[in-house]
């Protein structure tokens, strides 16, 4: 891949548009929910009390949100070629930058 | 090949093209990024989100509401400090690439909390119907 593709690449893989499968329109679909977990929050703290007594609804969601971060977190940092990540890329920064090492930053991003 | 010549390219070549690849990459008059950028910035998000990750790996959520935690200490703290650094360093990589910055945390959102406005179970056969389904279980007739 000449120097022309490779920047091609990583500019599609930062995605035109947030709507596209992209780094982008991954990192957005991490802060979207955040902003709606904050804003949940902050309406189950001033519901009245008798809409907070059984918590189970609230815990429900709770966890959802947790267990629905975590892997965008995970699929952004993975360093596997295959991947589209935020980690590849940077990485294949690292590797195209003058005077890398490609076996050195193999041994530091893995180790 | 991430150069200041390719980000002025992409900047449009107005008058802050330098002084912005010098803001981005920290380190003013270099022709390109140095190598140690990308690697220390690599190793910030990849220590940064250890115990996130550990915890996908484990595939274990033990959700404690007593404590806010879900195992090992692992909190929504983490969580969020996790996001807010694949965050920031999306915007850098953007902003050196792609020379735009998105507004994460002013997305442009529905009002969704609309829909707390009302009463979801506003009657007596409403509440009956509903804990006929919980108690009974399977997909909800239409």
């Amino acid at each position: 891949m000449d120097e022309e593709q490779e920047w091609k690449l990583w500019r599609t893989w930062l995605g035109e548009e947030p709507k596209n499968p992209s780094i982008s329109e991954d990192v957005v679909s991490m802060y979207a929910p955040r902003a709606i977990w904050w804003g949940f929050n902050a309406i189950y703290g001033k519901a009245p009390e008798e809409a907070r007594k059984n918590a189970t609804f609230q815990q429900w969601i709770a966890s959802n949100y947790f267990r629905s971060q975590a892997p965008g977190i995970r699929r952004q940092t993975d360093l596997r070629t295959d991947v589209i990540s935020l980690a590849a890329l940077i990485k294949r920064v690292a590797e195209s930058a003058p005077g890398a090492i490609t076996g050195a930053i193999q041994r530091r991003t893995w180790s | 090949m991430l150069s200041r010549e390719r980000f002025s390219d992409a900047h449009g070549l107005d008058e802050y093209a330098d002084q912005d690849f010098d803001d981005v990459i920290g380190v003013a008059g270099l022709d390109h990024i140095a190598s140690a950028t990308p690697l220390d910035d690599l190793k910030r998000l990849r220590d940064g989100t250890e115990s996130v990750r550990t915890w996908v790996t484990k595939e274990v959520a033990h959700y404690d509401p007593n404590k806010g935690t879900f195992e090992v200490d692992l909190t929504f703290g983490d969580l969020h400090s996790a996001v807010d650094l694949v965050g920031e360093l999306f915007q850098k990589y953007n902003s050196l690439i792609r020379v735009e910055h998105l507004a994460l945390d002013k997305l442009v959102m529905s009002a969704w909390p609309v829909i707390f406005r009302v009463a979801w179970i506003p009657d007596e056969e409403s509440m009956r119907a509903a804990m006929k389904q919980v108690v009974e279980g399977g997909p909800p007739n239409p």
